[in-house]
């Protein structure tokens, strides 16, 4: 009797084990509206919703989108006869052009750790590019670095301020990022972390994907994947174009 | 209307490029110049790259050239043979030109050379031109028209250039390579700066060749149709820098301005018009020029690979 009461309450037990597990494992989920933007050749910008639930409403979230990941060269003026020629370069590899973020409270980011910010490319302090030669002076590279971020904001992207997550209710959360119409096609990552006294404890990621759609892609994969016969084309039309015209100037 | 550029990678406001087009075409078809010289630094100053708008503006060449060539051809005032000569130099300066492109794009080194190359090119024009118009403002004396078929005296260093071929349309007697080599600094020039460079190879035909000036406008034109093909071919399959989308609007733009410049080219008193363009181009020159001398803002600059 004991012993079937025993086997039942380890039976009870695990189960209770397996339901928490399961609950823990649902602290934070993740969704995107579309993973895929499509530019068109009207695209002048949209944005991304990011929507997801947390499980408990004490935790705070960061949810970052970057991408699509590329070799950078930042190059450096230099006074020569009176013109501004490039003269230094640095090459960053895998630097994504595009970053932004959101954040449920500004008090997540102060209770955080440097490191883990890092680790977790936190806010735009955390994001300088990484060299490809690894033996350049930290001390050279910087201003190369903090060039690169500054390029990148010229261009509406790495802002200072995380965005705000809007929360539906205590759990349901809804994120707008912008995409302008300038944004670099490729690949992207959207992460949700779930931070608990400054401390992540959940990570949760999508892809998602920025292509040229219709007849810009059309024609942006022909040209790269044709260039003689694209050439060719543009060429002939050209040609089409100019005898058009010297038949309409002649009919004047 | 918001077009998006697939080669660029951007959008642009379609109104402006095609203003800048018809008003470049509006030039050409006032005085016969190109105008591509204007264009490539107007689209820079638009934000658009420089690469794409060099690749980009050699097809609108094209179309311009064809244009332009037909007319002359129809008058019979085309040397194919000559042209057929230059062209083989123009090809081969393409070819040439195309690897100095990629050499100074790899060591970013394309736009300086770029602007600079301008900024020679329109401030010698645009002050020559600059005298020309004023020093006819003050004379008021009427300009000797040359005959149509006058030629000028060639230098003894050209005559004594090997392979010397004859040109029975422009009654000449002279070395391929002179010819050839003009239309080697014509291809050049196509490939690095996306223009025609009419403006040196028609004071190059008439003076170093020695042709006779009615042949020179036809001839230079119908060689750089297939030079600027050339480049065209050579950019948009080596570099991917042509933008189809942006060329069309260009090569519509530039009909319709050229329509519009035809005719009221009628109205237009000449020295005024000389003296409004080299005053632009000046502006062109000056604005390139400042860019370049003057302390840029930010020194740095980010090329993604």
């Amino acid at each position: 009797m004991l012993r079937v009461l025993l086997i039942g309450l380890t039976v009870f037990t695990v189960n209770a084990f397996c339901v928490t597990k399961a609950q823990s494992a649902n602290l934070l989920n993740l969704d995107l509206a579309e993973n895929h933007v499509d530019i068109t050749t009207g695209f002048i910008g949209g944005s991304i919703v990011i929507f997801g639930t947390r499980k408990r409403d004490a935790d705070d979230l960061i949810v970052i989108m970057e991408g699509p990941r590329h070799d950078v060269v930042v190059r450096q003026k230099k006074n020569v006869f009176g013109a501004w020629v490039n003269r230094e370069s640095v090459t960053f590899s895998d630097a994504p052009l595009y970053y932004d973020y959101a954040i449920s409270s500004e008090n997540v980011l102060q209770t955080m750790e440097a490191r883990a910010k890092e680790n977790y490319r936190i806010g735009i302090e955390n994001l300088l590019p990484r060299p490809k030669d690894k033996k350049e002076s930290p001390d050279k590279v910087l201003p190369f670095q903090r060039a690169f971020i500054r390029e990148r904001q010229s261009g509406g992207f790495y802002p200072e301020a995380g965005k705000p997550v809007a929360f539906l209710d205590e759990n349901f959360f809804k994120v707008f990022l912008n995409v302008p119409a300038n944004v670099p096609i490729g690949e992207y990552t959207v992460r949700a972390l779930l931070v608990k006294n400054g401390k992540v404890i959940r990570e949760k990621e999508k892809t998602l994907k920025i292509a040229q759609t219709g007849f810009s892609a059309g024609v942006y994969n022909f040209a790269k994947d044709h260039g003689l016969i694209y050439a060719l084309i543009c060429v002939f039309i050209a040609f089409l174009s100019g005898w058009l015209s010297n038949k309409i100037t002649r009919r004047n | 209307m918001h077009i998006y550029l697939p080669i660029a990678e951007m959008t642009i406001e379609a109104e402006t490029i095609f203003l800048l087009s018809a008003f470049v075409g509006f030039l050409s078809g006032i005085f016969g110049v190109g105008g591509g010289f204007l264009t490539t630094p107007f689209l820079i100053f638009t934000g658009i790259p420089p690469v794409v708008a060099v690749g980009t503006q050699a097809s609108q060449l094209v179309a311009s050239s064809v244009t332009g060539a037909l007319g002359h051809f129809r008058r019979g005032n085309v040397d194919i043979k000559m042209g057929l000569v230059m062209l083989i130099g123009g090809i081969l300066g393409t070819l040439v030109g195309i690897f100095i492109f990629k050499a100074l794009q790899y060591t970013g080194q394309i736009d300086l050379a770029v602007s600079l190359l301008y900024i020679t090119l329109l401030g010698i024009i645009g002050s020559l031109m600059l005298f020309e118009s004023f020093s006819a403002f003050f004379k008021k004396k009427k300009k000797t028209v040359s005959k149509e078929f006058n030629t000028y005296r060639m230098s003894s260093f050209v005559h004594a250039l090997p392979y010397k071929m004859r040109f029975p349309r422009s009654k000449l007697y002279i070395s391929a390579f002179v010819p050839g080599g003009i239309g080697f600094i014509s291809g050049i020039l196509a490939s690095v700066l996306g223009i025609g460079g009419g403006f040196i190879l028609v004071p190059a035909m008439i003076y170093i060749l020695g042709m006779p000036i009615l042949l020179v406008a036809g001839t230079s034109l119908f060689q750089i149709i297939f030079t600027a093909a050339s480049a065209t071919i050579l950019h948009a399959s080596l570099n991917h820098t042509v933008d189809i989308i942006l060329a069309l609007v260009l090569i519509v733009g530039g009909v319709i301005g050229a329509q519009i410049g035809v005719v009221l080219a009628r109205f237009v008193k000449g020295n005024y018009a000389r003296m409004f363009l080299s005053v632009l181009i000046m502006l062109v020159c000056i604005r390139l020029g400042a860019d370049l001398f003057m302390q840029p803002t930010d020194l740095f600059s980010t090329v993604v690979r």
